[in-house]
């Protein structure tokens, strides 16, 4: 139960914390010339974002509890009335 | 340079693929290759209908433009599905259980089945969508004429050939619409067919892009920092981009908005799900699949505009990169992977909206028409589905065909596709509130689509035909009838943002606040209360809510006739028969319950809409509903259930901590329970040793004569110092009781520790003297005060004091008593030269009755109850007893105390 709710907590955190990297002001600081790897450093530093967005939704996709199996509409919703 | 007739013959050909891939998926769909198809894999791909030929060619084109701007639109989604579980998980969860055929019907079917809110919707669907379905058509031609006129010009206007040809695509879009979208009217709205076809266009697109961008960055230019070399020369600004402004934002929200709300994405997320559980891959598969998509493009827009002569069309660069360079074969390619994504997008597109208005405009008009129900046949409804879902196919595309033609193709791609965005984000509060705020109602909902619709309409839809039409560029430029607090990009004298952000700020604005007023200042009607439930309370079962609304003596007969116009009789006959069989009844015994009634419904909004379903089965059982506050008595009542079953999870919390404390002291009980029999069997062999030799000696004693004096003297002292010894450790027993049980309280008063030792040390001159003990004494200060009792004081020295001289056979013994100050406290040590105290025995010398080794080898006598009573005194002074290693072999005993600082 403990570990639900923090792979919940970081399902939750994940996407708000990445709006905010993306996001200005974070993103300034990165949008100020040279480069990484020969790639310009904003563009190393937009798609290393992406990319760790991708990864973590990976990793939490694996920790996040599996559904029990669903509900099948309507008739086992009667069933479980009875 | 490519024969035109040749390219048009594969683009048909690869139309026909799709129709043979669409034909023998929806054929293996029900064999065993059907699992294969309603993989997540699928599913994921197919969710990629996102990327149409805006992502194909205009990514580029906007890339070289604006540079960075364009990743917004992926980097929008991305949060959206990374943050699947608090957002879609929701909405498909919903989709599944309501049985929601479209993004009008989620709406409407929360908002207590309102017809309205769904033609509303659909409106907005229908009229934002077709800007989008203008641009696939826009793309499929001008992608043709760069490859059959190798054009490096942008041409202005379009020619007669264009427009012949955006009408043959619409045509065979629409054909093939026509044949795999409305097929059937499944209960589900699934179309494995067209999954299946759009998966396989996800594919083709994606490796077309990458096999260009690999050519271009690989084969035209050297790797990707040489070609970010090339930025500057290029004039774009690759390396201080400067545009992450308020446009970034907006941008980033309407993306993030749009892959929600966005007719063709809802069909595709939420309708054509097979199984929750693939939104867990696609939480990472789709962000992964716009990543690749995403990775050439800003490398191909500077390479592009780095070697291409000037004027050339940004949008095309997938295509004239490859053509200029002699790949003739890579451009075709590429041209079949463009083709893709504006045919997968047509495709989708109009199914959805095909959907929303047969279901949400044509069927409750014809409903509502006086004759409908007179020739009522079998699968009347059914047909009547299928046929007003082909023609709204024809006219969705027809739409978009003539705004095609009305904007005379103008505009960038990526700016059509903006507003389009803008349009169907207008639902985005009223679906969020519809998930997650209880207290939402229709009539808010409604107040807030209408004001974000005509806000969006006038600020951002309106100024679009900007180009083609000189009063809307009048009005624009100065304001409807010259008034400028209306000018449609600065409205009410908001000037100086980007007209994108205006719109979008103003007509989400106006629409949240509008759902929010209204919501606030209206309230439910029954069904909407009883929907808002089921909607807002998705993931917590309450099983039954919406089946108990309705009492119902309706007759089976009307109930089947219904069913059988909508469902076709073969399946309306299933479903009868299953829930018969249930009932272990025949169909024609079948008793219509409410559940079955509730079923029934949900089973037809699985084909026309909750709205409309609603409708139907209500003319059957009209007047039987019972009584509004009857069933506000019943919502009341599942909340009330709710709550309480709540503070049940809460008792029941509460008993388990309970009973927890109870077992923790149960045991204390338990342990409390041994000591106490421990230390009855120990007092009693105590008490045994001295009564045994007491009773034989006055046993001998009772012998007449055959003792002397002197032996009866022995005899008798022996008997008089056992009693003593008896006397002792009864008075210590009861001593140690009294303290133990709180009894012997004094108060304690300050009392000088110093005269309390010397006290001690006189009282054990004596025995000390006897064993030539010498009792040394270290920095004795003049006086020390504490909170305690003098004469107990002075029982734990002596006993501390005797137990060193008893137990000491050293030949110089000594025991030092030395003080000392620890912050606060006082500390007295005791340390002899004695043999010290076993390890093993350390422990338990503070027990009562615990002599350890070094007793039972000396054979002194004792009740071993000495240290036990000291530990309980000196407790009761607030201080403490400790066994500590001291300086010497011998035994140590601490005592500390708290000093006395007050007035004496």
């Amino acid at each position: 139960m403990a570990n639900r709710r923090r792979s919940e907590g970081f399902g939750f955190f994940l996407p708000i914390f990445g709006a905010i990297l993306i996001m200005p002001p974070i993103v300034h600081l990165f949008d100020r010339g040279g480069t990484i790897f020969g790639l310009p450093t904003i563009f190393a530093y937009l798609f290393g974002v992406w990319f760790f967005l991708i990864a973590s939704s990976f990793a939490l996709a694996r920790l996040l509890p599996r559904d029990e199996p669903e509900p099948r509409a309507g008739r086992s919703e009667r069933d479980r009335d009875q | 340079m490519i024969a035109t007739n040749l390219i048009i013959l594969i683009a048909l050909g690869y139309v026909v693929l799709l129709f043979a891939l669409a034909y023998f998926s929806e054929r293996w769909a029900k064999g065993s290759a059907g699992k294969f198809l309603r993989s997540p894999l699928i599913y994921t791909l197919a969710i990629s209908v996102y990327c149409t030929s805006w992502t194909f060619y205009g990514a580029v084109g906007s890339a070289a433009r604006t540079g960075y701007e364009i990743f917004t639109i992926y980097l929008g989604p991305t949060l959206v599905f990374v943050g699947w579980w608090f957002g879609l998980r929701k909405l498909v969860r919903v989709g599944r259980t309501q049985r929601i055929t479209s993004l009008a019907d989620l709406i409407s079917s929360r908002f207590g089945k309102s017809s309205s809110l769904a033609v509303l919707v659909t409106l907005i669907a229908v009229i934002g969508t077709t800007p989008y379905i203008a641009l696939q058509l826009k793309a499929i031609t001008s992608s043709l004429n760069v490859m059959t006129l190798g054009d490096n010009v942008d041409q202005p206007g379009l020619n007669v050939d264009d427009v012949r040809l955006a009408l043959g695509v619409a045509v065979a879009m629409a054909i093939f619409t026509i044949l795999f979208g409305t097929r059937n009217v499944d209960a589900k709205e699934q179309h494995h067919g067209v999954v299946a076809a759009i998966a396989f266009e996800a594919i083709i697109k994606l490796i077309a892009l990458l096999a260009v961008g690999i050519f271009v960055v690989f084969g035209l230019g050297d790797g990707f920092s040489e070609v970010f070399a090339r930025a500057d020369a290029a004039q774009i600004n690759a390396f201080e981009y400067g545009g992450f402004n308020s446009r970034w934002v907006a941008m980033t929200v309407l993306s993030a908005a749009a892959i929600i709300c966005l007719p063709r994405q809802f069909q595709i997320t939420v309708v054509e799900n097979s199984n929750e559980n693939h939104l867990r891959t696609a939480s990472w598969a789709f962000p992964l699949y716009l990543f690749a998509i995403s990775i050439f493009t800003l490398p191909i827009a500077i390479v592009g505009t780095a070697m291409l002569p000037p004027g050339s069309d940004p949008d095309m660069f997938v295509l004239t990169l490859p053509l200029s360079f002699g790949q003739e074969g890579l451009a075709l390619f590429a041209f079949i992977g463009g083709f893709s994504s504006a045919t997968s997008m047509i495709i989708i597109a109009s199914i959805a909206l095909s959907i929303m208005v047969s279901n949400h405009i044509v069927v409750p008009i014809a409903l509502r028409l006086p004759g409908r129900r007179d020739d009522e046949e079998s699968g009347g409804v059914t047909d009547l589905l299928l046929t007003s879902r082909r023609i709204s196919i024809c006219v969705i595309l027809g739409l978009g065909f003539l705004y095609f033609w009305l904007t005379n193709g103008s505009g960038a791609l990526a700016r059509i596709g903006l507003i389009s965005f803008a349009g169907v984000a207008q639902t985005l509060p009223a679906i969020i509130a519809a998930l997650f705020w209880r207290d939402a109602t229709a009539k808010g909902a409604g107040a807030g689509l209408s004001i974000g619709f005509v806000v969006w309409a006038y600020s951002m839809f309106v100024p679009s035909f900007e180009e083609s039409s000189i009063s809307v560029a009048h009005w624009v430029q100065n304001g409807p009838y010259g008034i400028e607090f209306l000018k449609p990009q600065a409205l009410f004298g908001l000037t100086g943002l980007d007209p994108l952000v205006h719109s979008v700020f103003w007509s989400l604005f106006a629409n949240t606040i509008a759902l929010i007023v209204v919501s606030l200042s209206t309230s439910q009607s029954v069904l909407e209360r009883i929907q808002s439930a089921l909607f807002v309370d998705a993931f917590r079962r309450m099983p039954g809510i919406e089946t108990r609304f309705m009492r119902t003596s309706a007759a089976t007969n009307d109930l089947f006739f219904v069913a059988q116009r909508v469902l076709g009789a073969e399946r309306a006959g299933s479903v009868f028969d299953s829930f018969a069989r249930e009932q272990g009844r025949s169909r024609s015994n079948l008793e219509p319950t409410p559940e079955f009634i509730a079923l029934l419904e949900k089973e037809l909004a699985g084909s026309i809409g909750a709205a409309s379903a609603h409708v139907m089965i209500s003319q059957v059982v009209s007047g039987d509903n019972i009584s509004l506050q009857e069933v506000m008595k019943i919502a009341d009542e599942t909340q009330q259930v709710i709550e309480y079953s709540q503070q049940l999870e809460q008792k029941s919390e509460e008993l388990r901590l309970t009973a927890e404390k109870l077992q923790d002291a149960n045991a204390k009980l338990r342990e409390l329970d041994q000591q106490k029999d421990e230390f009855l069997s120990q007092v009693s062999h105590e008490v045994r040793t001295p009564m045994t030799s007491i009773r034989s000696f006055s046993e001998i004693l009772l012998e007449p004569d055959e003792l002397d004096a002197h032996d009866r003297q022995r005899f008798l002292s022996t008997i008089h110092t056992e009693s003593l010894r008896l006397t002792q450790l009864l008075d210590e027993i009861l001593d140690l009781s009294a303290l133990e049980r709180g009894e012997k309280v004094w108060t304690n008063v300050p009392v000088d520790v110093v005269s309390a030792l010397d006290r001690a040390v006189s009282v054990c001159e004596s025995l000390a003297r006897q064993k030539k003990m010498q009792i040394k004494r270290h920095n004795v200060p003049a006086e020390a005060l504490v909170l305690g009792h003098a004469d107990r004081l002075a029982q734990v020295f002596i006993n501390l004091i005797t137990n060193a001289i008893k137990y000491n056979h050293a030949d110089h013994p000594f025991v030092e008593v030395r003080f000392s100050t620890s912050g606060k406290r006082l500390l007295i040590e005791f340390q002899d030269n004695g043999p010290g105290i076993a390890a093993k025995d350390r422990r338990r010398v503070f027990e009562k009755f615990a002599r350890g080794q070094r007793g039972a080898i000396s054979g002194q006598t004792g009740s071993g109850l000495g240290l036990a009573i000291s530990s309980q005194i000196i407790a009761r002074m607030k201080g403490k007893i400790d066994l500590v290693k001291g300086a010497d072999d011998g035994a140590c005993f601490r005592v500390s105390l708290p000093l006395y600082e007050g007035e004496v």
